[in-house]
C-alpha cells in the first residue's frame, strides 16, 4: 500500500515538535554563555520563545493539521491531537514562567532544565499525536526521561534523589510491562497501529486472550504514567521530592499526555467494550476512592494535590468508561462525543487548577525554604490576600464547586456518565465530590479563617510565577461561568 | 431597555458592586494590614475614611439594586406566568441557556432578598475587621441569592445554588465567632452533600427530556412537563428524591437540620440574618418550583412523610428552642420550627396553604431577621449571649425591648403581626387538605403555643424584672443606625399583619394558576381562598 508521500507537508505536520526541538537545540548550544549571564530567567525567556513558536506553528497548521497523517500512519492530527497539544503547551508556558525564581534561589537555573521541559513536553505531544502503539511507547520514554531527570534536578536535595530514583524505577517498571503488552498485541494481532487494530476489531478477527492480555498491560502502563489507583505509588513521593514547579510540570503533562492516549485506545477500540469496560469501571471507582479518602489524611500539600490527582484521574476514567458505555449501549453517536469533548475540557479545567495550585505555592515559596505544607499557608489572607483568594478560587475549582471551571468539567463527565446509563459511576463521582470538598475546605479554612500565621517571608514575590497564579484564577472563574467561550478550541473534538 | 434587563441588572448588580470595591480599594499595604490587625476585635483596622467609603459604597450598591427591585414589584403584572423573562445562549454543550424570570412564587422572595441585604449591610457599619473582603462577600452572596431565585434553567438554578454557599463559608469562617471554623465547614459540607445528589437527578431530567429549561419545565401541562411525567414512575421517584434530599437540607427539614444552630448561631449577625431570612426559603421555592410541579405524584405520594417530619421539626423546634440558655440558638431553633410550618403549608396541596407557605416565607425572614439583629445588638454591647447574663433590660433598654417585643409577638403569630396572617393561612389549608388533616394540623397548632412558651419566657428572662446584672445597668440603648435598620422590619409586620391584601395579589395568580397542582393526580384537592368564591371542597 504505497501512496504519494508529500515529504514537506509530513513535516510541516510535526512543526510544533520541530519547534521545540530546535528551541532545546539553540539552549544546549548557548548553554555556557547563558550560565555566565547573570539576567535572571534568560533561560525561561529562550523556552518560552520555543513553546510560543510551537504554539503558533500549531495554530497556523488549523484544518490542515487536523487531516494530517503522517510517516507511514504512525502519527496523525485530527481535533483530539490538536487541543491536547494546545493545553500542553499553555502547560508548559507556565511551567516555565513558574521554574526562573524557585531555581536560581538554589543555583540551579540552568539551561539544561528548559531543554529538559522541552524535550519532554515533545513526548508528551507525540503521545498525542500516536496512532501506533510503538509510537506512543516513545513518547511515554521520551516524556518519562526528561521528568526523571528533573525530579532530581537540584541534586543536593536528598529528597529530591529519592524521588528521582523511585520514579524512575517505578516507572521503568511500568514501561516495561506496557512494551510487553504491546508485543503481546502484535504478536495476536500482527499490527501495533491503531487503526489497524480497530478494523480488526470490528471484523472480530482477534478475540484472542493474548490481545486482551496485551490491552490489559498497556492499560496498566497508561494507568501508571498518569497516576491512577493502584498504580499511583510513585506519585505521592515524587511529587513531594521534586521540586516545585517540576512537580507542577509532571502533575499535568504525564496525566494530560497518558489521558489522550487512553482517549484515543478507547474511542478506537470502542467495540471491544466488553474486554475493556469492566477494568476501566473499576480503575474509575477505585482511584476515585483511593485519591480522595487518602487525601484526606495528607497534610503535605504537595502530597494532597498528587492524591488529588489520583481522584482527578478517577474522574477521567468514568469518562473514558462512559466512552465506551455509550458505544456499547448503542447511544448516539453525540453522547461518544461528549464523553470526548468533556474528558478534554476537563483535562485543561485540571490543568489550569493544578497548575494554578502548585503556581501559588511557587508564588509563597519565592526564592525561599520551600512551601508545602498546610502550616506554611496560615493566615495566608492577611499576608497576601491575592495569593489567597486566588488559591482559595482554584481550590473551589478543584472541589468542583460552581462557578468554577471544575464544576462545569465535572458536569461533562457527569452528563456523559447518564448519557452512557453509568449510574454507579456517576452517583460516586457525586458522592466523593463530597469528600473531596474536606480537604480542598481545608486548606481555605487555613489561609483564610486562620488569625495568625508564620511571619511572611522576607523575600520578594516572584512576579512571573504571579501572573500564573493571577491567569489561572482568573480563567477558573470566567471559564467557569463562561464555558462557552472554550467551545471553539474543544467544541467538536472528534 | 430597563424592562427587558431588569432582572439581569438587578442579579448581577451587586456582583459589579463588589468587583468595583476591589478595583476602587485596593489593597492596603502589607505592613500596615499586618501590625494593626493583629487582634481580631481591635478597633478599626484601617484608616477611618477608607473604611467608611467602603461601607457607604456598599450601602450604595445594596440601595441601588433594592430600588431595581422596587421598580421589579412596581411593573409586575398581577397573572401567572412569568414575567421579565431573559434569554441567552450559555452552555451550547448541554443546550442549556441563561433564563431568568419571575412569577408570583419568587417575585416577592426577590424583593425579600434585596431588602434584607440593605439592611444587613447597614447593620454591618460595626463590623471593622477586613471590611472590604467582608463587603464583596455579602454583595456576591446577594448576587447569588438572587440567581437562585431567578433562575429558570436547571443548570443555571444549580449554579447558583452551589455558587452561594462559598460567600457563605468565608462569612461563617472569618467574621464568625468562637468555633466559627467547625462551623463553617459543617455547614458547607453539609449542604454541599445534600445537593451533589441533585446534581445526578437535575442531569437525569435533562438527558430524559432532552432541555434544561424550567420555565417550561415547572409549567404542569406544558409539552416538557408532560413528556417528563411520561417516564416510569421509579425512575421519576428517584429523581424526585435525590432533589427533594437537596431542598430538605437546605430548609431545614428534620431530622437534617442540625447544620442549622451551628452555622446561624457562629455566623455573624448580618449572616445568620441572610442565613434565616433567605437562605432557608432558597429550599422552600425549590420544593414550590421544582418538585411539586416537575413530580407532582410523587410528591404526592410522599407527602404523608414530608407532612409528618414537618411537624415533627415544628414541635421538636420548639421544644429545643425553650431549653437553650443561648440567645441565638433559640432563634436558630425557633427558626426550624416555623420553617415545619411552611413546609406543611406547601405538602398540603391547597392553594391556601401553598399561599400561607409562601407568605410565611417571608414573614419569618422579617421576624428571624429582626430577632438576629436585636440578639447582635446584645451581643455587641455585652459581647455574650447568654440569656442568665441578661435581666430586667427594659429598664436600660427601653427602645431595644419594644423593637424585641414587636419581633417576638410577629415571631408567636400574635393577631395583627405579619406572623398570624401566614400561620394561620398554612394551618387552615392544613386542615382543609387531604394530605395532612385536621389531626396534623391540631397537633401543629400546639407548637404555636409552644412558640409563645419560650419566646414569652425568653423576653421575660432578658427584659423584664429588676435588673440583675450591675454591668446592664449602663448598657447604652438603639443608636439611630440601629434604629434605622429596625423601623422597616417593624413596618413589615404590621403592614403584613394588618393588610395583607396587596401582598397576597402578587402570589395568587400563580398559585391559583390552574394545574400549578396536576388535577390528574386524583387525591389533590382545590380548595380556593376563604372570601375570593367562598371554600369549596
Amino acid at each position: 500500500m504505497r501512496r504519494d508521500i508529500d515529504v514537506m507537508a509530513e513535516i510541516a505536520f510535526i512543526y510544533p515538535q520541530i519547534a521545540l526541538w530546535v528551541g532545546a537545540c539553540v539552549l544546549l548550544l548557548l548553554a555556557r554563555p547563558l550560565r555566565r549571564v547573570t539576567l535572571p530567567g534568560a533561560s525561561a525567556a529562550l523556552a518560552g520563545v520555543a513553546l510560543l513558536a510551537s504554539l503558533a506553528c500549531l495554530v497556523r497548521q488549523g484544518n490542515e493539521g487536523l487531516n494530517a497523517i503522517a510517516f507511514g500512519g504512525s502519527i496523525a492530527g485530527d481535533p483530539l491531537t490538536a487541543s491536547i497539544c494546545t493545553i500542553l503547551l499553555l502547560c508548559g508556558l507556565m511551567a516555565v514562567a513558574l521554574a526562573p525564581t524557585y531555581l536560581a534561589a538554589r543555583g540551579y537555573d540552568n539551561p539544561e532544565y528548559y531543554v529538559l521541559l522541552l524535550t519532554s513536553l515533545s513526548g508528551a505531544m507525540l503521545m498525542s499525536m500516536a496512532r501506533d502503539l510503538v509510537v506512543v511507547f516513545l513518547g511515554i520514554e521520551l516524556l518519562s526521561f526528561g521528568l526523571y531527570i528533573m525530579t532530581g534536578f537540584v541534586r543536593e536535595d536528598a529528597r529530591g534523589g529519592e524521588a528521582s530514583l523511585k520514579y524512575f524505577l517505578l516507572g521503568a517498571f511500568a514501561s516495561a510491562l506496557m512494551l510487553y503488552g504491546i508485543v503481546l498485541v502484535y504478536g495476536s494481532s500482527g499490527s501495533t497501529n491503531i487503526d489497524v487494530l480497530r478494523s480488526a476489531v470490528i471484523k472480530e478477527s482477534v478475540q484472542s486472550a493474548m490481545f486482551a492480555g496485551g490491552l490489559a498491560l498497556v492499560l496498566i502502563g497508561l494507568a501508571f504514567k498518569a497516576a491512577v489507583a493502584p498504580f499511583h505509588q510513585w506519585s505521592p513521593d515524587a511529587y513531594e521530592g521534586a521540586p516545585l514547579p517540576v512537580t507542577a510540570f509532571m502533575s499535568v503533562v504525564a496525566k494530560i499526555a497518558a489521558f489522550a492516549v487512553l482517549i484515543r485506545l478507547a474511542d478506537s477500540l470502542a467495540p471491544l467494550h466488553a474486554t475493556w469496560l469492566p477494568a476501566v469501571r473499576l480503575l474509575a471507582i477505585v482511584s476515585m476512592l483511593v485519591g480522595n479518602v487518602i487525601a484526606v489524611a495528607q497534610r503535605n500539600l504537595k502530597r494532597m494535590l498528587a492524591y488529588s490527582g489520583v481522584a482527578h484521574a478517577g474522574y477521567l476514567m468514568v469518562a473514558v468508561a462512559s466512552l465506551g458505555a455509550s458505544h456499547a449501549k448503542g447511544a448516539a453517536l453525540d453522547t461518544q462525543t461528549l464523553a470526548m469533548s468533556g474528558a478534554v475540557f476537563y483535562l485543561l479545567a485540571y490543568a489550569i487548577m493544578t497548575m494554578g495550585a502548585f503556581a501559588v505555592l511557587t508564588y509563597i515559596t519565592g526564592s525561599g525554604a520551600e512551601c508545602q505544607t498546610l502550616a506554611d499557608l496560615k493566615g495566608l489572607a492577611r499576608r497576601r490576600p491575592a495569593a489567597a483568594y486566588g488559591m482559595a478560587a482554584l481550590m473551589l475549582s478543584l472541589g468542583g464547586v460552581p462557578p468554577t471551571i471544575g464544576f462545569m468539567g465535572k458536569l461533562q463527565i457527569f452528563w456523559a456518565a447518564v448519557a452512557g446509563r453509568e449510574m454507579a459511576l456517576a452517583v460516586t463521582l457525586a458522592l466523593v465530590s463530597v469528600v473531596a470538598a474536606c480537604y480542598y475546605l481545608r486548606v481555605i479554612l487555613t489561609m483564610c479563617f486562620e488569625e495568625t500565621g508564620a511571619e511572611p517571608a522576607t523575600t520578594s514575590a516572584p512576579r512571573a510565577a504571579g501572573w500564573v497564579v493571577a491567569v489561572s484564577a482568573a480563567a477558573v472563574l470566567v471559564l467557569g461561568m463562561m464555558p462557552g467561550l472554550l467551545m471553539g478550541v474543544i467544541g467538536m473534538v472528534r | 431597555m430597563l424592562t427587558d434587563h431588569l432582572l439581569s441588572a438587578l442579579i448581577f448588580l451587586p456582583l459589579v458592586g463588589a468587583l468595583a470595591l476591589l478595583a476602587l480599594f485596593p489593597a492596603a499595604p502589607e505592613a500596615a494590614a499586618h501590625g494593626a490587625e493583629a487582634d481580631p476585635h481591635a478597633g478599626p483596622s484601617m484608616p477611618g475614611g477608607r473604611a467608611a467609603a467602603i461601607r457607604l459604597f456598599s450601602l450604595v450598591v445594596s440601595l441601588a439594586t433594592f430600588a431595581l427591585s422596587c421598580v421589579l414589584l412596581a411593573r409586575f403584572q398581577l397573572k401567572a406566568g412569568y414575567q421579565f423573562l431573559e434569554t441567552a445562549d450559555w452552555l451550547p454543550m448541554f443546550g442549556a441557556k441563561y433564563t431568568v424570570g419571575v412569577d408570583g412564587i419568587n417575585v416577592l422572595l426577590v424583593a425579600l432578598t434585596t431588602f434584607l441585604s440593605v439592611l444587613a449591610i447597614g447593620y454591618s457599619f460595626t463590623v471593622t475587621k477586613r471590611i472590604k473582603e467582608y463587603m464583596v462577600f455579602l454583595l456576591v452572596l446577594e448576587s447569588a441569592m438572587l440567581g437562585v431565585f431567578c433562575a429558570l434553567d436547571l443548570i443555571l438554578f444549580y449554579v447558583f445554588w452551589e455558587a452561594v454557599l462559598i460567600p457563605m463559608y468565608f462569612l461563617i469562617g472569618i467574621w464568625g465567632h468562637e468555633r466559627r471554623t467547625y462551623a463553617a465547614v459543617k455547614f458547607f459540607l453539609y449542604t454541599f452533600a445534600g445537593s451533589v445528589l441533585m446534581l445526578v437527578g437535575l442531569v437525569a431530567v435533562i438527558r430524559l427530556v432532552g432541555s434544561s429549561d424550567l420555565s417550561a419545565l415547572s409549567i404542569p401541562g406544558s409539552e416538557l412537563n408532560d413528556k417528563l411525567q411520561g417516564f416510569p414512575a421509579q425512575s421519576l421517584m428517584w429523581i424526585y428524591a435525590s432533589f427533594a434530599l437537596a431542598f430538605m437540607v437546605k430548609v431545614p427539614m428534620f431530622p437534617f437540620h442540625t447544620w442549622l444552630p451551628d452555622a446561624h448561631v457562629e455566623a455573624p449577625t448580618a449572616g445568620s440574618v441572610i442565613l434565616a431570612g433567605v437562605m432557608l426559603k432558597m429550599g422552600v421555592y425549590g420544593f414550590m418550583r421544582i418538585c411539586l410541579p416537575m413530580f407532582p405524584l410523587q410528591a404526592m405520594q410522599s407527602s404523608g412523610l414530608f407532612i409528618a417530619l414537618a411537624v415533627i421539626g415544628i414541635i421538636y423546634g420548639a421544644v429545643v428552642a425553650a431549653v437553650q440558655p443561648d440567645m441565638k440558638k433559640l432563634v436558630a431553633y425557633s427558626s426550624v420550627s416555623h420553617l415545619g410550618y411552611v413546609m406543611l403549608g406547601v405538602f398540603s396541596f391547597t392553594h391556601l396553604g401553598m399561599m400561607g407557605a409562601l407568605l410565611q416565607s417571608i414573614n419569618h425572614g422579617v421576624s428571624t431577621g429582626m430577632l438576629f439583629f436585636l440578639v447582635g445588638c446584645l451581643y455587641e454591647r455585652r459581647h455574650t449571649r447568654e440569656i442568665s447574663s441578661f435581666g430586667g433590660l427594659k429598664r436600660s433598654v427601653p427602645v431595644l425591648s419594644f423593637f424585641f417585643l414587636v419581633a417576638m409577638l410577629s415571631s408567636v403569630a400574635l393577631p395583627l403581626t405579619n406572623g398570624f396572617v401566614g400561620e394561620f393561612a398554612i394551618l387552615q389549608g392544613s386542615y382543609l387538605s387531604q394530605t395532612s388533616g385536621p389531626v396534623w394540623t391540631a397537633v401543629a397548632a400546639v407548637g404555636a403555643i409552644l412558640s409563645a412558651v419560650y419566646m414569652l419566657w425568653l423576653f421575660q428572662r432578658v427584659f423584664a424584672g429588676p435588673v440583675s446584672k450591675e454591668e446592664n445597668r449602663t448598657m447604652p440603648d438603639l443608636s439611630l443606625r440601629e434604629k434605622l435598620v429596625l423601623v422597616p422590619l417593624v413596618v413589615l409586620v404590621f403592614w403584613f399583619g394588618v393588610a395583607v391584601t396587596p401582598w397576597v395579589r402578587y402570589m395568587e395568580p400563580t398559585i391559583t394558576a390552574p394545574r400549578l397542582v396536576r388535577p390528574e393526580a386524583p387525591p389533590i384537592e382545590y380548595i380556593a381562598l376563604p372570601g375570593m368564591d367562598g371554600v369549596r371542597r
